[in-house]
């Protein structure tokens, strides 16, 4: 029987907001997938001018079927580049499409990917997504490599990738594909979010592509092409916003699945991971790597680089401590970890535990799809809901909502362009159209009720409480429904004054596999995708899926 | 509704002005059910409450039975009909108002109705909806004789089945006019955008 750790351990939003990417995060499974599978993925159409303008299309070639990804490279205004949703223009935009694309199918594309949200695609579209330059980084490499130069590694770090994606769409959105519908008919997109990581791994190749177009167009005898090792290096850039966190409070039986897929990972590790010298001797040159990873990362948010910063030391002072010693059980290491050192540390430490086993954790990657089910149990008595909530949101009672700051922010859409943003209640107006992103005090105030209403009906079921207070349903539906999963929802008041929507965001993008957060405000953060991972062209050359915590490649 | 191949889109849109206001329902109650005034607000607010509580009352009694009065759209209650029944039940609901004539069977488990007599006009005013639930089949198969059910789906399944296939490959074609309406449903949650609600966006 595995031991998993409790949910009052690992729902902790302090804890979940310091995760990094593991061997399960989706980027990671789709590059396996790429690799085992040997996927072909070639550019067939490069029609691109001289600075790099014009349409480029990457055929893809996957067991399961082939997907064309077109690609509309646009000339921008230095003025109108912005990370931002409200955006309307961009250096690119893209979308991945199932089978292969006709010139009338691509005269269509080509009046509405354009356009991202304002235009309308159709249901043979599975993504649809946006990236725009980092210009210093593009025009330095593109300099560089016209001057028959490679570019100077220390400077690649600090950015890490040529183009930054400012949105990915799936599922429905704009007429693309729906979920339920990739999931049947595009089994190779059957894992959460696969289509869309792989829209972005095709970004980053059609980045460096353009690089050398250009450099390769300004100086047709001198440019060279980019070293394969610093091609690997080269991500791509990720903005992300408010616009995330509504997925994670809509979707908490899959944020709760995810999760536990961690833990039980975790778990196994603990459990069969047999502790050989040679897999502690590689325990600590992860821990080495990841450590080097971490001081290589430039922001300038000082509590984060002090994150960092304080990371890296603990990661240096353990590999002190114990490397040279005698192997410890895993599962003893990670209680020693816990006591001396912090929270992003300990799971970092057990990222990289989980790193050592590909036999144990890789089959769980199959588990991280949810068949969500949100559905009323009208037949509960009212006083067994009020056990479920005592039982598995104490940590909602324990909340003192008398306390001025634990109401005072909402969150909302915006009209424009149905932005998420978060308002504060005194000074923003929106209240009344508050989005019902928090579920704590709802849930105080449908446990309040639930008190009320059973002291003249104290046999009554769930359907007559909801006769009388019908605004309650959702959250009783909710409270229902999660009950039943071994995680329940992220404990965190995501109406109080302190809340850090940048911690919803990381916990989000860890299991993606996004890397090298760089919070921007408390409210948006820069990140890499893919860094350190193979090329299109590696895939079908037996390419290695060692490439967490990329450091700077040795000249 | 639409991936059951029903219209739902044009449902929800004809039936958007009984959305905007949502009265509080009036509930009588009986041993076996009870009647529940929606107040003219549309069976797509009050059907669920309506049902759940049938279900509910439903527990160790031959049936649940539930009257819904006074509520515009009653077809609105299948899509929550068939939801219930993946709980493990058997319903029934009929229009009592000549004019609409809705009536429907969902068997306990199916996703298609076992019998559905759908409204030509689906725009009309008021009308009361009794909605059964049963957990006992033969209960059930007592009820169907005695009211002449069909045992066969009703012809329409076929078309159904087929506008189901054609909304998930296609996605849904939306008209001008539907298009204005589902705006205006929009703007029902959208805050207008200030400079202040920009900071709340993360602009610096």
């Amino acid at each position: 029987m595995l031991s998993l750790r409790p949910a009052e351990v690992v729902m902790n939003l302090d804890r979940l907001g310091v995760l990094h990417p593991y061997r399960l995060s989706f980027m990671r499974i789709l590059v396996r997938r790429m690799i085992a599978e040997r996927w072909l993925i070639k550019l067939s159409v490069k029609q691109l001018d001289s600075n790099g303008y014009g349409t480029a299309k990457y055929q893809v070639t996957a067991p399961g079927g082939t997907y064309s990804f077109v690609i509309f490279s646009h000339q921008l205004d230095d003025t109108l580049r912005s990370d931002r949703v409200i955006a309307d223009q961009w250096d690119m935009t893209a979308t991945l499409c199932m089978g292969t694309v006709d010139d009338r199918q691509l005269a269509e594309l080509a009046d509405n990917v354009p356009l991202q949200e304002r235009g309308r695609v159709n249901a043979r579209s599975i993504v649809l997504t946006r990236a725009n330059k980092s210009s210093r980084n593009f025009e330095f490499m593109v300099n560089t490599l016209a001057n028959g130069e490679q570019p100077d590694g220390p400077r690649l770090a600090e950015v890490g990738y040529l183009y930054r994606t400012t949105a990915v769409y799936g599922s429905g959105k704009f007429g693309l594909a729906d979920w339920s519908s990739v999931k049947r008919t595009c089994t190779d997109f059957d894992s959460p979010f696969a289509a869309e990581m792989l829209a972005c791994f095709l970004i980053r190749e059609f980045s460096l592509e353009l690089a050398e177009h250009v450099a390769a167009c300004r100086n047709p005898d001198k440019a060279v092409s980019l070293d394969p090792k610093l091609k690997r290096f080269m991500g791509i850039g990720n903005a992300t916003g408010l616009g995330m966190a509504p997925f994670l409070l809509n979707h908490p039986e899959l944020i709760s699945q995810w999760i536990s897929v961690r833990e039980q990972a975790l778990a196994r590790v603990f459990m069969y991971g047999r502790v050989t010298r040679d897999h502690w001797i590689r325990f600590f040159r992860l821990m080495a790597r990841a450590a080097e990873h971490l001081n290589e990362i430039t922001t300038d948010n000082l509590q984060l680089q002090t994150a960092n910063r304080m990371t890296a030391s603990e990661l240096e002072r353990l590999s002190a401590e114990f490397a040279a010693k005698a192997p410890l059980s895993w599962e003893k290491l990670s209680a020693l970890v816990g006591e001396s050192c912090s929270m992003e540390t300990l799971e970092l430490v057990h990222n990289l535990m989980m790193e050592l086993y590909p036999e144990i954790v890789n089959p769980l990657g199959t588990d991280l799809c949810a068949a969500e089910h949100y559905d009323l149990r009208p037949r509960q008595s009212i006083s067994d809901l009020s056990k479920t909530i005592r039982k598995k949101y104490d940590w909602v009672l324990d909340i003192d909502f008398e306390t001025s700051t634990c109401r005072s922010v909402f969150w909302y859409r915006s009209a424009e362009k149905s932005e998420p943003r978060l308002g504060r209640v005194t000074q923003d107006p929106g209240v009344s159209k508050a989005m019902p992103v928090s579920v704590a005090w709802p849930i105080r105030e449908c446990f309040d009720l639930l008190q009320q209403f059973s002291e003249n009906q104290p046999e009554a079921k769930v359907a007559e409480f909801l006769l009388r207070y019908p605004q309650m349903r959702a959250i009783v539906r909710r409270v229902q429904s999660m009950a039943n999963t071994r995680y329940g929802d992220i404990r965190a008041n995501l109406t109080d004054e302190t809340v850090l929507p940048t911690q919803l965001l990381r916990c989000k993008l860890s299991f993606f596999g996004v890397s090298k957060f760089d919070p921007k405000s408390r409210l948006w953060v820069r990140n890499t995708m893919f860094q350190g991972a193979p090329l299109a062209d590696d895939l079908g050359c037996g390419a290695s899926d060692d490439w967490c915590f990329p450091v700077l490649p040795q000249a | 509704m639409q991936t059951h191949g029903i219209d739902g889109l044009g449902m929800l849109t004809s039936a958007w002005p009984n959305l905007t206001q949502i009265p509080a329902p009036t509930l009588q109650a009986d041993s076996t059910g009870g009647v529940l005034d929606a107040r003219g607000a549309s069976a797509l607010l009050c059907g669920p409450l309506a049902i759940d509580l049938a279900y509910a009352r439903a527990t160790g009694a031959t049936e649940g039975r539930t009257k819904l009065i006074n509520c515009r759209q009653p077809h609105m209650v299948l899509a929550y009909m068939i939801r219930c029944a993946q709980r493990g039940c058997h319903l029934y609901c009929s229009s009592l108002t000549e004019t609409t004539q809705f009536s429907a069977a969902v068997l306990d488990g199916s996703r298609i109705p076992l019998w559905l007599k759908w409204p030509e006009r689906t725009d009309t005013g008021p009308s009361n909806l009794e909605i059964y639930c049963f957990e006992n089949t033969q209960r059930f198969e007592s009820l169907q004789h005695e009211l002449k059910l069909p045992n066969t789906a009703f012809e329409r399944i076929s078309e159904m089945t087929a506008n189901a296939g054609k909304a998930r490959l296609r996605g849904l074609e939306v008209s001008t006019s539907d298009w204005t309406i589902l705006q205006q449903a929009a703007k029902c949650v959208l805050v207008e955008a200030t400079e202040q609600s920009r900071r709340g966006a993360g602009e610096e």
